[in-house]
Formats: C-alpha cells, sequence, structure tokens
C-alpha cells in the first residue's frame, strides 16, 4: 500500500467523535481512511452553541463579565480584560496604574496555567498517563494562588469594568515568589519528561505541518502562529496595560521557519511558559500604590458609540466589540476568537497523517470548542 | 491612515457613494453593498501586504441589517468598512475568494441573521440544531415554545403529565 | 507424571472418592472450585490489585483504599459490578465469533499455563516439544482476538484488528529465535528439560549461567508485551486513538472476561520468563528434610519470583508513553530480530569454548 496508490485505494469513513476527543471540548471529525492514513477531514461543530452574543443583548453591563468568561473558560481573565478595554474606551476613563499592573499579573498567571493544561492533554493524547498527572500537580499551585486572591479556581470574576474586583489580598506576593521558584526547575523536568523521551518525540515529528502561508492567509494567530514563523503578539505590536516594556523581550522569539509540526509547537509553548514566568518575576516586585477600581456612576449607563478592542489571550488574538444606545443594557456585543480561524486549516493539516497522529495533532492545536461555538 | 486611503478611494471610484464617519467612536469608511467587491478587491492590492481580515460583524439596525468589515493592516491599525443591506432580500457579496477566512464568518452571519452571500444558502447549520427555524439574532425573533415538541423551559404553574 | 498417592494422599484420596461414588459431572464442578479458582480469580485479584496501587505510587496518588482494609477486595467489587450490567449483544450475522472470542481467548491462554512446572513435579503437561506447543497456543489466543475484533461490526474494531495481526507477527519471530537460542544451550526442547539444566543459585540460573542468554531474556521479554498489547506497545485497544478497539463492543460480563484476559496475558508471560530463565522453582538450599513439603516451597519461591516481574512489568507499564504502530513494527523486525541472531551466534561461540557449560558449573 504505497503512497503513490493512496487515492486509487478503498476508503472508509469513520468518526473521531465528539465525546472523548482530546479538543478541551466536543469536536467532531468526519476523516475518511485508507487502510490507516487520513485522506480526508471535516470538522463538525456546534455542539457547545449556547447563544451567549444573543444573552448578552438582555443583561445589564455589570453582568456581561460573568458570561463573557465563560467563552474560554480555560482563559477567563483575557475574555473578560478585552471586554473590559473595550467598555472603559467607551466610557472614556483612565485606569490607575496599580489595577493596570494587578491586571498583567493576573493575565500572566492565566496563560501559564492555560499552557500547562495544554502539556497535560498532548501527554495523555500520546498515552503517556503519569506525565499528565504530574503537569496537573504544578497547575494546582496556580490555582491555589488563583483561589487566595480572588476565591476561585477557574472562573474567577475578577476584572471588570473600571479595574479589579478586590485588591491584591496579605500573603499574595510572597506566596508568587514561592509558585515562581517551584516553577522554575520543574520546566527542566518537563524536558527529561517529555523532550528526551525517544517514544515521544518520535511520535510527534513530521505531523500536522501548518505552514507560515496558511498562517497568514487565514490568519491564525497565538503560539501556533508563533511556532509556524509568523509572529504576531498583541502584546508587542498594539501594547495594553502595561505591556509596553516587554516588547524587545517577547520579539526575542521570532523563528525563522516556514512551517512547524506538533513538536515544534509543544515546544514553543514550553518557552511560554518560561517568558510568562520571567515577566512574573519582573512585575511582582513592582506594584504601584493606588486604587484598585474607579468609580463609576451609579445608574450603570455607557454613553451612546461603539468601540474595539484586542488583547492576546493563550491561544491568540481575542477580540471584543462593543456598541451602545446608552442604556444599561447592551445592544451588540461581538466576539472574535482565535480558535475560529483554526477550523479551514484542520482538514489539511491532518490529511496524511496515520490515525494514530489524530490526537496528537488535535491536542497540539490547542483548540478551545466552546470559543468556536461561543 | 484612513483619510489618506478615503481620499485614494474616492477618487477612483467617483461614481459610488462614499463617506468617511466618524461619530460613534470608530473611524468608519461607508461603501455601498453593490461596490464591496470593486474597493475591497482594490484595498487588498493598495497595500504592500494584503491586510487582514480580522472579523465581519453584522447588525440589526431598525430598518435594515448593517454589515461592518474589519481589517488589520502590518503595522497593527485597523481599517473598518460599514455597508447596509436592506431587511426583505439580505443579499451581498462574498469577499472569500480574496480572504479565506470569510468563509466561516459569512456560514455564520447567513445562519444567525439571514444575509445570503453570493447567493449560496448552506444546506446544514453549522451552530445551530439542523431544523431550526427561525433567525435568532434578529431583533423581532420570538423564541419558540418548543423544538420537535421538547418544551424549552418549565411553567411552573402547568401540571405535570397534562393530557391534551 | 505427577504419582499423586506420593504427594498428597489427601488430594488422593478425595479424587478416588469423588470419581468412584459421584456424577462426573459434579466431580468437574468441584474440581473447578478447587483447582480453577486460585489460578483463574484469585492470581488475576492479586496482579490487578497490584498494578493499581503501583499506578497510584507513580503517580503520587492513594489507590483503591476503600472496598476492605487497604481496598483489597477491590476486584470482588469490580466482577459484581461487570456482571449486573446489560449485556448488549451486536446484531451481526457473523455474531458468535464476536460473543465468543474473548472467552476462546481465555481458554487457550490457561491451556498454556499446563505445561509449566510449579515445582519439581508440579506439572500437568508433559510434551516433547512443549516450548513451541506454548507458542502456537499464544498465537490461537491472539487470533481469536482477532475474528472477535473483525466481526465486530465497528470500524474501530477493524482498525484494531489489524493491529492484532501486526502484533502476532512481531512477537513470533523474535520469540521463536530466543526460544531456539534456550534450546541451543539446554539440549531439550520441552519445559522440564529445561529447568532441569538450572540449578537454586542465581548463577546457576539460564540468565546468570550462560550470560550470551541474557540478551534473548531482553528480547524474549519486549516480544511478550508485543504479544500482549502492554504499555509501551499497547497498540491493541488504545483508548485515545481508535476509541477502545474491539473491547468497546463488549459490555457487562464480556468486559470482565477481556480483563481477565489482559491480567492473565501478563501473568503468563512472567510465567515463561521465570520457568525459562530464573530457577523456576528451584530453592537454594537443600530441602530434602522437609520430604513431600519441599514442593510447595518450591512452589512459593516460583511464585515471588513471578511477582517481582510482575511488578517491574507495572513499572515499566506506568512510566512510557504509547508507541506508535510503524515504531512497533521497527522494533521487532529492524531491533529484535538482528539482537536476537547475534546472541544465537554468541551462544554457539560459547559452547564451544567453555564445551557446553555455563557459569554455575566451571565455578
Amino acid at each position: 500500500m504505497s503512497n503513490q496508490n493512496m487515492e486509487t485505494e478503498e476508503t472508509y469513513y469513520s468518526n473521531y467523535g465528539p465525546q472523548g476527543g482530546l479538543a478541551s471540548g466536543p469536536l467532531k471529525l468526519k476523516m475518511t481512511l485508507s487502510g490507516e492514513r487520513v485522506v480526508a477531514a471535516e470538522p463538525d461543530v456546534g455542539f457547545l452553541h449556547r447563544g451567549i452574543e444573543k444573552t448578552c443583548e438582555k443583561l445589564q453591563w455589570v453582568a456581561l463579565p460573568s458570561l463573557i468568561e465563560k467563552v474560554d473558560y480555560l482563559s477567563s481573565i483575557h475574555g473578560t480584560l478585552a471586554l473590559s478595554l473595550a467598555v472603559e474606551k467607551l466610557m472614556k476613563i483612565e485606569i490607575s496604574p496599580r489595577a493596570q499592573a494587578i491586571r498583567l499579573i493576573v493575565s500572566e498567571l492565566n496563560r501559564i496555567a492555560s499552557h500547562i493544561y495544554f502539556l497535560t492533554t498532548m501527554a495523555k493524547a500520546c498515552g503517556a498517563q503519569t506525565a499528565s498527572q504530574f503537569f496537573l500537580r504544578d497547575r494546582e499551585k496556580i490555582n491555589n494562588l488563583f483561589e487566595m486572591l480572588t476565591g476561585a479556581r477557574l472562573m474567577y470574576n475578577y476584572v471588570c469594568v473600571g479595574g479589579v474586583m478586590s485588591d491584591i489580598t496579605e500573603g499574595f506576593i510572597e506566596k508568587t515568589h514561592d509558585t515562581i521558584k517551584y516553577l522554575k526547575p520543574k520546566l527542566k523536568e518537563y524536558d527529561d519528561l517529555l523532550f528526551n523521551n525517544h517514544i515521544f518525540t518520535n511520535r510527534l515529528k513530521k505531523t500536522g505541518i501548518l505552514k507560515t502561508s496558511d498562517c497568514i492567509s487565514h490568519y491564525i494567530t497565538g503560539p501556533n502562529a508563533r511556532a509556524s514563523g509568523f509572529f504576531y503578539d498583541v502584546r508587542a505590536l498594539s501594547p495594553y496595560c502595561g505591556y509596553e516594556k516587554y516588547k524587545e523581550f517577547l520579539e526575542r522569539s521570532i523563528k525563522p521557519v516556514t512551517q512547524s509540526d506538533s513538536l515544534d509547537r509543544l515546544q514553543q509553548r514550553v518557552l511560554e511558559i518560561r517568558q510568562s514566568l520571567e515577566i512574573l518575576s519582573l512585575e511582582i516586585d513592582r506594584v504601584p500604590a493606588g486604587t484598585y477600581k474607579e468609580k463609576l456612576s451609579k445608574d450603570g449607563k455607557v454613553p451612546k458609540g461603539e468601540a474595539y478592542s484586542v488583547v492576546e489571550s493563550s491561544r491568540g488574538l481575542f477580540g471584543v466589540y462593543v456598541c451602545s444606545s446608552g442604556g444599561n443594557v447592551a445592544e451588540r456585543i461581538k466576539l472574535r476568537t482565535p480558535s475560529l480561524s483554526l477550523l479551514k486549516v484542520v482538514p489539511d493539516i491532518l490529511k496524511g497523517n496515520e490515525v494514530s497522529d489524530v490526537p496528537g495533532v488535535i491536542a497540539s492545536l490547542d483548540i478551545s470548542v466552546s470559543e468556536i461555538d461561543r | 491612515m484612513e483619510k489618506e486611503l478615503f481620499e485614494k478611494i474616492k477618487n477612483r471610484f467617483s461614481d459610488s457613494k462614499i463617506e468617511l464617519l466618524n461619530n460613534t467612536g470608530i473611524a468608519k469608511i461607508y461603501i455601498e453593498s453593490k461596490d464591496i467587491k470593486k474597493i475591497l478587491g482594490f484595498v487588498s492590492t493598495y497595500f504592500e501586504e494584503k491586510p487582514f481580515l480580522e472579523t465581519i460583524i453584522a447588525r440589526d439596525i431598525d430598518d435594515s441589517f448593517s454589515v461592518s468589515y474589519i481589517f488589520r493592516e502590518k503595522t497593527g491599525d485597523i481599517l473598518t468598512f460599514e455597508t447596509e443591506t436592506n431587511k426583505k432580500k439580505p443579499e451581498l457579496d462574498s469577499i472569500a475568494s480574496t480572504w479565506p477566512g470569510a468563509e466561516v464568518l459569512e456560514r455564520e452571519i447567513q445562519e444567525l441573521f439571514g444575509i445570503v452571500f453570493d447567493g449560496k444558502e448552506y444546506t446544514s447549520n453549522m451552530f445551530l440544531a439542523d431544523q431550526w427555524v427561525g433567525k435568532p439574532m434578529k431583533k423581532d425573533y420570538v423564541f419558540p415554545e418548543d423544538f420537535k415538541g421538547i418544551e424549552h423551559r418549565r411553567n411552573p404553574l402547568k401540571k405535570e403529565h397534562e393530557r391534551p | 507424571m505427577i504419582d499423586l498417592q506420593e504427594i498428597s494422599p489427601f488430594s488422593y484420596y478425595i479424587s478416588t472418592f469423588m470419581s468412584e461414588n459421584l456424577h462426573p459431572v459434579f466431580v468437574l464442578g468441584v474440581s473447578l472450585v478447587i483447582y480453577f479458582i486460585p489460578l483463574f480469580y484469585l492470581s488475576v485479584a492479586i496482579t490487578t490489585y497490584m498494578g493499581r496501587k503501583t499506578a497510584a505510587d507513580v503517580q503520587m496518588r492513594i489507590g483503591p483504599n476503600r472496598v476492605g482494609p487497604f481496598g483489597i477486595f477491590q476486584y470482588v467489587a469490580d466482577t459484581l459490578k461487570l456482571f449486573l450490567k446489560q449485556d448488549s449483544v451486536v446484531n451481526n450475522r457473523k455474531a458468535w465469533l464476536h460473543l465468543a472470542g474473548p472467552v476462546l481467548s481465555i481458554a487457550f491462554t490457561l491451556m498454556a499455563f499446563l505445561s509449566i512446572p510449579v515445582a519439581d513435579q508440579w506439572y500437568l503437561a508433559n510434551q516433547k516439544w512443549s516450548l513451541l506447543h506454548v507458542y502456537l497456543l499464544m498465537v490461537a489466543a491472539q487470533l481469536f482476538l482477532f475474528f472477535s475484533a473483525y466481526t465486530s461490526g465497528n470500524v474501530f474494531g477493524v482498525l484494531s484488528s489489524s493491529r492484532i495481526l501486526v502484533a502476532i507477527a512481531g512477537f513470533s519471530v523474535p520469540f521463536l529465535l530466543s526460544i531456539f537460542n534456550i534450546i541451543l544451550v539446554s539440549g531439550g526442547s520441552s519445559f522440564v528439560e529445561v529447568l532441569a539444566i538450572q540449578g537454586g543459585a542465581p548463577w546457576k540460573w539460564m540468565l546468570f549461567s550462560y550470560p550470551t542468554t541474557a540478551i534473548s531474556f531482553f528480547v524474549m521479554y519486549c516480544s511478550l508485551l508485543i504479544w500482549q498489547g502492554a504499555p509501551p506497545f499497547d497498540i491493541l485497544d488504545s483508548e485515545e486513538e481508535i476509541f477502545g478497539g474491539y473491547s468497546v463492543e463488549y459490555s457487562g460480563s464480556r468486559k470482565w472476561f477481556i480483563e481477565q484476559l489482559k491480567s492473565l496475558q501478563l501473568i503468563l508471560s512472567c510465567y515463561l520468563l521465570t520457568g525459562l530463565f530464573l530457577g523456576g522453582g528451584h530453592f537454594p538450599f537443600n530441602l530434602e528434610t522437609f520430604g513431600r513439603g519441599a514442593q510447595a516451597i518450591q512452589s512459593l519461591f516460583f511464585s515471588l519470583k513471578v511477582f517481582v516481574l510482575v511488578f517491574i512489568s507495572y513499572w515499566i507499564r506506568w512510566s512510557l508513553p504509547r508507541t506508535r504502530l510503524n515504531q512497533v513494527i521497527f522494533f521487532s523486525f529492524k531491533v529484535l530480530i538482528p539482537v536476537s541472531i547475534v546472541g544465537f551466534f554468541l551462544t554457539t561461540v560459547w559452547l564451544a569454548l567453555f564445551n557446553g557449560k555455563g557459569i554455575g558449573n566451571l565455578l
């Protein structure tokens, strides 16, 4: 069964079902297989459509962040941050430096937690269950930090219009220092568990190839694109919340490659965990004094107008468009999510791979189905 | 940046109605729905590199649908174009041939609003259930009572096993 | 052959009493209870408990600890639960093959236990070529699993069935080459003859006595892993890639049969390795004083060695990721076969140099 005869072979239809898959959510792939090779794959989404954009037109402005953070629950800080930045543009208020610094710290912590969860899914896709348990143990430290600060472990409800909901609690800064000191040598352990393991790297090499030209024509952003050679980072290109000082630091990860496979995307995210730990260790010591939340008017009305703002979430460029008609209920909210652009590229990535590679490729793309479906 | 582009487009397509609006907080270039292919085709070749299509936003204003295209240039600036189409027969040209990422966005708008792009109606729904009746994002949409005989909400005043 | 009256007059009395006075079916039932349950059920219960506790230790959590003290009755609870569940049956013309597959697989695996002597005189079959007989039974066990996977009426079952064929092909040649290596050294081709040349002390085992057969120990261990479909080669039914393969169609008691099969195959592999390489039940010190109790002590020692090998297997199982299909084929054909052929020739050189004696005999 050589490669040249692939099109004349008999093909059969199989399913990578909505349940049991390794994307974080129900994603159905209708695969046409020939032997054990994938000839065509078509993604089917919509199992998690909750009508968030329609529901937002009934809620008052203060209730919006708690709904928007459920769009991508693994990086909920970034979602609410984008919404808050857009509404603050409409209301034309300035955020105090202390709130900006706290927002930066929390978004970097959230990025680390999301990438560690990505490592768990990656290890599970290749059958290394012990490694995935080790990664979850490290993610618990970050969950404990968040519980100390906000009271919740996954959906924090912390960033709101005007700043953040509450101030830094006592002992948070010391505990963050301890967590950073704990996580830095763990990155070496991840290297031993993952990249020095012959079976693991041979499984992932040369599978799931994503080209730079595809990234540019479909506007794929985030760690997927940065691993493929298309450097697009909102924190460097249009900075917000105090990221201006880290522009050169973030641009150090530009790579002159033309395509990436699953292993490159995995390495890119481990590199980003390292970057985030560096930024955190610099920022946590110099949080300026001030208020943590601006005083807003009591009637909860937002002046008439439109605004659009973007944020770098752990999967790419996350944008929120807000249109207000002057009342205390939103008129139109539109979410631009990064995983939606991947849908058209997934068939090309999967073609030619074997059935055993499909979980690894889907896990390495870090698709969040709740983002696509909203 | 937008003023330059606006002047260039106005000079080139002087017979179409083009305006520069800036009263809502985002600077937009308003074009007619029949000129979409011409003008957006010109925009894709005007810059050194084709700008990225970020998102397509559809809104239900009282008498018509308003569709906005948000592009992003290589430098990081935003370009917004806005068109209108009437509610009785909502039709627009598709830009999926130049920007492949527009296909999924247009399909979503066709499902939720009812605007048909390039005369092509999709048979199966991407987000909604396959036999869903109605376009949910319209302002005059009434939530249905049931879907294929299964009720959507529990009415506490009704008895549990009420026979018709 | 066993002389039952000499080994254990009590069981001799019971068996003659039963066969003279009771209906044969009743005799069969009682023998099933006395001889069958310890091998079939108790061993699997102990090994699955050990496997779950080892996994929990490696992953830094506590394993089963609720059912019974320290969770030792967990397997009984699992058995009861699976037997009380609904057994949904596939509606297929060739359904009998699909339903009978696991049972026939277990039958052939159990038959292979009969030829391995647990102590000097405790064996139930001593054919002249029992090593190859065991090989054929192992192939037949996986072959019936292949039939049941192929007729399962499910795409994932068909994908799994081609992988079972790959497993059979990949384990055969290295396994047979290691067996030939052992036959070369021992001069005989049945388990009893292989055990006769091994002694009790470690330097008298096949593994250390003829160092070139250590190569065939490694080759046989890897090929047995491929045969079972155990991690790191668990391509037969992997949860993520082919959604369970052939085992996704089974529910209820048949799922229990599949779990039993996996543990029994693991125990069989460790029995083979102990009998061939680790000296079987031979005790280092003299056991003449115990008389007939010597056999029991030897069988306990045999179980201890099997235990250690099972523990090491579980240790490896929970540490490594899963290999892909082409990596398994590559490993079997391009690594194991050349290594075992090299070991074969090195053994001939050793035998020629030392006149057929091992380290245990030279010292």
